[in-house]
């Protein structure tokens, strides 16, 4: 008989309710809007699909982020690199999709890569590197650019990356599940996975149990800074057009879809599920609150306070279990 | 008739979902006495400390402190009634200095602001009541003392609370001999004072040298009480042990004769890092070779040297006679060298990951099926090691966490065994776990050699490393002082001094 990893089926631990806890507020969360927003239209496919494309890009680098939440490290620069590919995408165009695109992924690998070698090379903390890296490639999107909208003037571009429908299904929906398929099984599936959590676990029994640790680290930010390219590209399609305030506003987004989902900021435990989920939530809240008519200052209130409040139910019980 | 007791405590049950931890246990801590309390892991001990210093309140029982009924609500509550209690590991925040250490908890405020020059002169008066005031300042950080003198400041500061009763729990671990005179003067002066010491260790010995009575803790009952003139160490180990007397600590391994031809497995020499000068040893197939040392001699750096953890200055490692270059664990790992290092929760294991995760941790490339992980192979493997380590777990999905110290460490080594390492360097892998899952671990070591892998054996107990090693070096100050055969605990006592 071959031996399975067979769950028992015991009465689920408090661990394990914080963990569901996220589906509950997604389901809450849908009922509450499709009740109340009903003749708003939420519950409509057009609005459903509306949240899709809204929530793609958050998303994507949601993925990314779950890796580097995982190994314990940050990166405040993604969205940075957000508006560097977008503009680079945008900039290129005219010399063929072939180029623009792989372009735009190859400056946000580069910048990753800049990040991961002072954090694992210099050993300065990843904090420090991308924040500084942020000031760095605003200022080049900036300077390229002078201030300008470059604008997108290219079919099959715009299709593929953003704008395109597939049947009923817009491709940004398309890339969002695609990457997040690919992100479960990166983190869950495969050896490098398993290094991810467990240089975030414990970097010293990692590097004792033979794991290079700073090749981990390394890794994370490449990935994730080229998660975040992907984001520029299909923000410059769907827009068509692309300029240097792209990304501003998705760091408070991102990294919270991807702590409500049950990642944990100190490192060892992530889920991209569970970041998709998150982003979902935080997608699903502003078009629940655009419906309900709120001006923008309203939502960011509002948006501030659901944020904390999902925080506090997902984080609540894990420090109960730590006093414990 | 004398004064009322310190602490009576009377038929204390404490249980934890539904697991009783203590049944009914009975204890009194007399005046100005220093009272040894012992027993193995689990027996609830330290259930115990946490019930007498308020951090757990007890489901049964009355306490009673100086002849006064007591019933602590919190920690706080039991430190105003004089009861302090110094943690095994140490409760000082490394970047402060000593001062602020001592009055973490009650700072000296005049004005709403801190009165730095009162709490100094405060501390300076408590330094000197523990004896250390001429070699440690109120202003030094605490990350510049040694791990002695941490001790002593962390009694200070249980001193501070106008604490008189003290509990110290296993207050010797991790100081060196000379460090342990030091801290057995500052106890008495505490007695002579009047304050009254609860003293938790798992060195036996110790007892004889500082306490004045002893009480033995088994299965949450107290069940033995004597003047510790009355007693001796067999007497204790049996009480401790009830019915399991006959696992004593004595492992009878048949040694290897070393076969005059055969090549080392393992050959280093003339290491030299950063701590060690010319070290040389080599360890022959079927071989445990015992690195006996005090703690800060060197053995562990000598480990570590071998593992790519500290880099060479200059020597040379051989694995079956060829010179290996080893610059990193991976690098030991790939040459078929393992680590079971000192520390197993904070070197050895990621404490939320599951006893399958920890275990195929070292060997996740093997595992790896082009690009996915074998789960059924992984699953497959874990459960063999689980059954053949005989690890006490609920399941594989467990998080190491929640083991035992002693389970703990089998998943440890079942984690090195995994890698199909042929040389294990064991690092005091029996250290603070209890003597049922010694014996287990001893045994699973003695399985290993005996398949023609080879072991370098540290230890803190002398009589493991006698009766389990073939050969023995001692280690002093990062240079290899002696080579002895077979020996016995006496003698490694005093060839490391």
């Amino acid at each position: 008989m071959d031996i399975a990893i067979k769950r028992t089926a015991l009465p689920l631990s408090l661990g394990q309710w914080q963990h569901l806890i996220i589906y509950f507020v997604f389901v809450g969360l849908f009922v509450f809007f499709s009740v109340f927003l009903h003749d708003k239209g939420f519950l409509e496919a057009g609005n459903l699909m509306n949240i899709a494309r809204q929530t793609a890009m958050i998303s994507i680098m949601a993925v990314g982020m779950t890796f580097v939440l995982s190994a314990a490290e940050i990166d405040l620069s993604f969205g940075a690199v957000v508006a560097l590919s977008a503009v680079t995408v945008a900039l290129l165009l005219p010399y063929g999709i072939w180029i623009a695109v792989p372009a735009a992924l190859g400056v946000g690998a580069l910048c990753g890569l800049i990040n991961g070698l002072f954090v694992a090379k210099v050993g300065i903390p990843s904090f420090l590197v991308t924040l500084g890296m942020t000031g760095i490639i605003t200022g080049i999107t900036r300077w390229v650019t002078e201030l300008q909208t470059i604008p997108v003037d290219h079919e099959t571009f715009a299709f593929i990356f953003g704008s395109g429908d597939i049947g009923p299904i817009s491709v940004l929906f398309i890339w969002m599940m695609v990457i997040a398929a690919g992100g479960h099984v990166l983190l869950r599936k495969t050896s490098f996975g398993k290094e991810v959590l467990a240089s975030g676990g414990n970097k010293i029994s990692a590097m004792y149990s033979g794991i290079n640790v700073n090749r981990v680290k390394l890794y994370v930010l490449v990935l994730n800074a080229t998660l975040a390219a992907l984001a520029g590209i299909l923000y410059a399609g769907r827009l068509q057009s692309a300029r240097y305030t792209l990304g501003e506003s998705d760091l408070m987004m991102v990294i919270a879809a991807v702590i409500i989902g049950g990642t944990s900021l100190f490192g060892g435990k992530g889920t991209v599920v569970g970041a998709l989920i998150g982003a979902l939530i935080m997608g699903m809240v502003n078009n629940g609150l655009v419906l309900m008519g709120l001006n923008v200052d309203q939502q960011l209130i509002l948006r501030g306070i659901i944020i904390i409040f999902a925080v506090t139910l997902t984080m609540g019980t894990l420090r109960k279990k730590k006093k414990a | 008739m004398s004064p009322a007791a310190a602490i009576v405590a009377k038929g204390i049950f404490k249980q934890f979902d539904g697991n009783a931890v203590l049944k009914g246990v009975n204890f009194e801590l007399a005046q100005g006495e220093i009272h040894a309390l012992v027993g193995q892991n689990g027996a609830g001990k330290s259930t115990l400390m946490k019930v007498l210093n308020g951090t757990h309140q007890p489901d049964q029982g009355s306490l009673s402190i100086f002849g006064q009924p007591a019933s602590f609500s919190s920690t706080g509550a039991a430190r105003a009634r004089g009861i302090a209690m110094v943690y095994q590991e140490l409760s000082l925040v490394p970047t402060m200095s000593v001062a602020d250490n001592i009055f973490m908890n009650n700072w000296i405020v005049v004005g709403g602001l801190l009165d730095a020059e009162a709490m100094r002169a405060a501390t300076l008066r408590l330094l000197e009541k523990v004896g250390v005031a001429n070699e440690i300042s109120p202003d030094q950080l605490v990350e510049s003392l040694s791990m002695g003198q941490r001790q002593l400041v962390e009694i200070a500061k249980a001193l501070s609370s106008e604490a008189r009763i003290i509990i110290l729990d296993e207050p010797t671990a991790s100081l060196s001999d000379q460090e342990i005179e030091r801290l057995f003067v500052a106890i008495r002066r505490l007695q002579s004072e009047g304050v009254s010491l609860i003293y938790i260790t798992h060195y036996l010995r110790d007892i004889f040298k500082i306490c004045d009575r002893v009480s033995v803790l088994r299965e949450g009952r107290c069940v033995q009480q004597w003047a510790v003139s009355e007693t001796s160490v067999p007497q204790l180990v049996a009480a401790m042990l009830g019915e399991a007397v006959a696992r004593q600590t004595n492992w009878q391994r048949a040694t290897t004769e070393t076969p005059p031809a055969a090549t080392p497995l393992l050959e280093v020499e003339n290491l030299v890092t950063s701590h060690l000068d010319e070290v040389s040893f080599k360890v022959y197939p079927g071989q445990v070779v015992g690195l006996a040392g005090l703690l800060g001699s060197g053995r562990t750096e000598i480990l570590n040297a071998i593992f790519g953890l500290d880099p060479l200055q200059s020597g040379q490692i051989r694995i079956n006679g060829r010179a290996v270059r080893i610059q990193s664990p991976a690098q030991a790992i790939a040459h078929g060298i393992n680590l079971v290092p000192e520390d197993r929760r904070s070197q050895g294991l990621i404490l939320d990951f599951s006893v399958l995760d920890n275990l195929w941790l070292c060997s996740l490339r093997q595992l790896t099926n082009p690009v996915f992980i074998d789960q059924n192979r992984a699953a497959e493997v874990a459960h063999a090691l689980v059954k053949r380590l005989q690890v006490k777990t609920a399941g594989i999905e467990q998080a190491v966490r929640y083991l035992s110290g002693g389970n703990q460490q089998k998943v440890v080594i079942g984690k090195c065994l995994h890698t199909q390492a042929k040389i294990l360097l064991l690092d005091d892998p029996t250290f603070g776990i209890d003597l049922a899952a010694k014996h287990e671990i001893m045994h699973i070591v003695n399985e290993y050699v005996q398949q023609g892998n080879a072991v370098v054996f540290v230890s803190s107990e002398y009589s493991e490393i006698a009766s389990f090693c073939d050969t023995t070096y001692i280690v002093k100050k990062g240079r290899i002082a002696a080579q002895l055969a077979a020996t016995t605990e006496e003698r490694l006592l005093a060839a490391v001094q």
